[in-house]
C-alpha cells in the first residue's frame, strides 16, 4: 500500500486534555492504523531562554520555575545548581536536606499527576478525585513550607529562603503515613490489576533501551526500558549521595511499565523524604552573602539593596548542570561573560527528545493508543516549548 | 579496553585525538568537570561516529545541542553539542564554530534526536545544516523573518503593533531606540 492510495492525514486533537498543554499531533493513518505522527509545538513557547539573557539569576528563577507548573521545583533546582557551580559555592547542609525533600515532593506530585492522566486517558476517570484532592493536599503542604504556592523562588542560591517551620517534619511524615499511602493503596486497587486498564496499556509503545537511549530519553521512560540511569545516583547532587535508595526499574519499555515505575518512585520518594527529615541537620539554611531580609545596619542594608538591585555577579565561565527531575534529565547550560545577566542560558528539556520520538513509538499502533502513549510518557509542553 | 584505563580526564581526550590528525581537534580543555573539545567543522560526522561506536568511548546518547551567538567574533557561531555515555557515566562536550553562509553537516544520520535540536538552531540563529531530512520551523511560524536568539536580536523585538487611525488597520511599526534596552528598564553599567 504507498502513501497515495490507501493512507489520510488526521489531526489527532489539539491535546489539553491529558493536562500536559497544547500541542498538535498530525498523523497519517492507513485505516485504524497510524504511520506517522507530525509533532507540531511551540503553542506555549514564550521565549524564556531569551528573557534569562536580560534577567539577573535571582530574576531570573521567577521565569524558570514557570518552565514547568506540573512538577514544581524540578527546573529551578537545576538553574540553581548551575549558578552555584559557576560560583563555586556549596549550600549549608540542611538547605541541601530541604532542597531534596521539596525535589521529592515535586516528584509525587507530578508522578500523581501523571498516573491520573493516563489513567483518565485509558476510561478510568475515577484516579483524576483521588490525585486532584492529594494534589490540594501537597499544595497546602508546600504553602506552610514555603510561605506561598510552590512557585515563589524558594529554592534560591545559596539555598533555600527560609527555614522550615517548627513542627513541618512531624506533619511532613504523618501526612506520608496517615494520608498519602492510603491513597497510593486506593489507586493501585484501581489500576494495577485492572483488566481494561492492562489491556490499554500492557505491550503498548514499547521501545527497548538501546533504541531509548539513542533518542535522548531520560528518567522514568528510560528505566521503563531497562536501563539503569537515574542522576540522582549516577552523578549525585545535593545529598542524594548520602540517602540509601536505588531506582527501580523495569525492562519492558511499554506504558504499563512506564506506570509501574511511576508509582514505584513514588514510594521510594516516600522514603527518601523520611530517610532526608531523619538525617536533617540544624544549622543556616542559606549563605550570608545571598540571604536577602530586613537588617538594622546600613552596612548590610546597603549589601542588600546591592543584591536586589544588581544580582549576584557571576564569574566568566560556562557550566552545565542537570537534575533528575521527575520528567527526566532536566539540564541547564548557562555561559557567564562576567556580567550580572547570563549570556546565554540553554535548558535541556527533558520532554523535547521524548516528543520528537513520538513517531517511532507510535509506528503501526491504532488510532486510539497514541493519546495513551502520549500520557505515559509524561509530556509537558510548556517545558519542551520553553 | 576496559574505560578505566583513562583515569583522568585529559588522558581521556589525548585518546580521542589520538585516532584524529592534529587538525582536525585543534584543543581540548576541562570547562566545570566536563572535558571539551573543539573539532572542525569538516571533521565533526567523522568524530561523532567515532564517539558513539568506538567501545571506550560509547557515547551512545546526544543529551543537547544548542548554539551561542558571539556577534564580535568572524566565525560568529558556536555550536554545542552534550554528550553522554550513561554505560560509563561519562559527559563529553563537543565544540565548532560557523559562520551564518556556512553550512554545518547535519549530525541526524548519527544521533537521531539531533533533528529538532538542529531545526531549533536553525530557526533561533539562521545557522543551516547539511543533510538535515525536513528543515521546518519548530517553535516559531512560518512567516518569522529574523532569528530571536541571536545577541544583536532586541528582547523586546524589533517591530510592535499599532493601532493606525487613518487606515483603521493594525499596522507594525519599528520600535523605538529607547525601548530595545534590556528589559525595558535603565541599567547600571555592567561590568567589563
Amino acid at each position: 500500500m504507498t502513501m497515495f492510495e490507501d493512507s489520510y492525514f488526521i489531526n489527532i486533537a489539539p491535546m489539553p486534555a491529558a493536562g500536559m498543554g497544547m500541542c498538535r499531533f498530525v498523523g497519517r493513518l492507513d485505516g485504524e492504523t497510524v504511520q506517522q505522527v507530525d509533532a507540531h509545538i511551540g503553542f506555549s513557547h514564550r521565549g524564556i531562554e531569551k528573557c534569562m539573557e536580560s534577567v539577573t539569576p535571582l530574576q531570573g528563577l521567577v521565569y524558570v520555575e514557570k518552565l514547568n507548573r506540573s512538577a514544581p521545583f524540578s527546573c529551578t533546582h537545576a538553574f540553581v545548581l548551575a549558578v552555584e557551580k559557576l560560583l563555586g559555592v556549596s549550600v549549608p547542609e540542611r538547605a541541601s536536606h530541604i532542597r531534596v525533600i521539596l525535589a521529592e515532593t515535586g516528584r509525587i506530585l507530578s508522578h500523581l499527576r501523571a498516573t491520573a492522566n493516563l489513567a483518565a486517558e485509558t476510561g478510568t476517570n475515577s484516579v483524576y478525585p483521588l490525585t486532584n484532592k492529594m494534589a490540594e493536599r501537597i499544595y497546602a503542604l508546600l504553602d506552610e513550607i514555603c510561605g506561598a504556592d510552590p512557585f515563589c523562588t524558594f529554592i534560591r542560591p545559596g539555598g533555600v529562603k527560609k527555614d522550615l517551620a517548627p513542627r513541618t517534619e512531624e506533619i511532613l511524615s504523618a501526612w506520608l503515613s496517615k494520608e498519602l499511602l492510603p491513597v497510593m493503596r486506593e489507586i493501585e486497587d484501581l489500576l494495577t490489576e485492572n483488566r481494561i486498564f492492562k489491556s490499554r496499556t500492557v505491550d503498548i509503545g514499547k521501545i527497548d533501551a538501546p533504541l531509548a537511549e539513542a533518542l535522548g530519553f531520560s528518567g522514568v521512560n528510560l528505566r521503563a526500558c531497562g536501563a539503569k540511569w537515574d542522576l540522582r545516583t549516577a552523578e549525585p547532587y545535593e545529598v542524594y549521595g548520602n540517602l540509601s535508595f536505588e531506582a527501580p526499574i523495569r525492562t519492558e519499555g511499554d506504558c504499563y511499565s512506564r506506570y509501574l515505575l511511576r508509582i514505584f518512585e513514588i514510594y521510594q520518594s516516600m522514603q527518601i523524604i523520611r530517610e532526608a527529615l531523619e538525617k536533617m541537620p540544624q544549622g543556616e539554611v542559606i549563605l550570608p552573602d545571598f540571604e536577602i531580609k530586613e537588617t538594622e545596619t546600613l552596612t548590610l542594608l546597603s549589601r542588600h539593596f546591592e543584591l536586589y538591585e544588581k544580582g549576584i555577579s557571576l564569574p566568566a565561565g560556562e557550566v552545565y548542570a542537570a537534575v533528575e527531575s521527575p520528567l527526566g534529565e532536566f539540564g541547564v547550560f548557562l555561559i557567564s561573560d562576567g556580567s550580572a545577566r547570563p549570556y546565554r542560558c540553554h535548558f535541556r528539556s527533558a520532554g523535547f527528545p521524548v516528543m520528537q520520538a513520538l513517531d517511532a513509538l507510535t509506528a503501526q499502533c491504532d488510532l486510539a493508543d497514541v493519546r495513551v502513549i502520549a500520557a505515559s510518557l509524561n509530556l509537558i509542553t510548556t517545558e519542551i516549548d520553553r | 579496553m576496559p574505560a578505566f584505563v583513562y583515569k583522568t580526564q585529559e588522558e581521556y581526550g589525548q585518546f580521542i585525538r589520538l585516532h584524529f590528525a592534529r587538525q582536525d581537534i585543534p584543543e581540548q580543555t576541562i570547562v566545570s568537570g566536563i572535558l571539551t573539545l573543539k573539532v572542525l567543522r569538516a571533521a565533526l560526522p567523522r568524530v561523532m561516529q567515532f564517539l558513539r561506536d568506538d567501545p571506550v568511548c560509547r557515547f551512545t546518547q546526544l543529551t543537547d545541542m544548542t548554539c551561542v551567538h558571539y556577534p564580535d567574533q568572524q566565525d560568529c557561531f558556536c555550536l554545542i553539542y552534550h554528550l553522554l555515555s550513561p554505560m560509563l557515566g561519562r559527559r563529553l562536550r563537543i565544540k565548532l564554530t560557523t559562520q551564518e553562509d556556512v553550512p554545518v553537516s547535519s549530525v541526524t544520520a548519527i544521533f537521531a534526536n539531533a533533528d529538532w535540536y538542529e531545526r531549533e538552531i536553525r530557526e533561533m540563529f539562521g545557522v543551516s545544516f547539511e543533510g538535515h531530512p525536513d528543515l521546518r520551523r519548530l517553535l516559531t511560524y512560518e512567516e518569522t523573518a529574523f532569528f530571536p536568539l541571536r545577541r544583536t536580536y532586541p528582547v523586546q523585538g524589533s517591530k510592535r503593533l499599532i493601532y493606525d487611525e487613518a487606515t483603521g488597520q493594525c499596522v507594525y511599526v519599528p520600535r523605538l531606540s529607547e525601548e530595545n534596552r534590556p528589559s525595558g528598564v535603565k541599567l547600571e553599567p555592567e561590568k567589563p
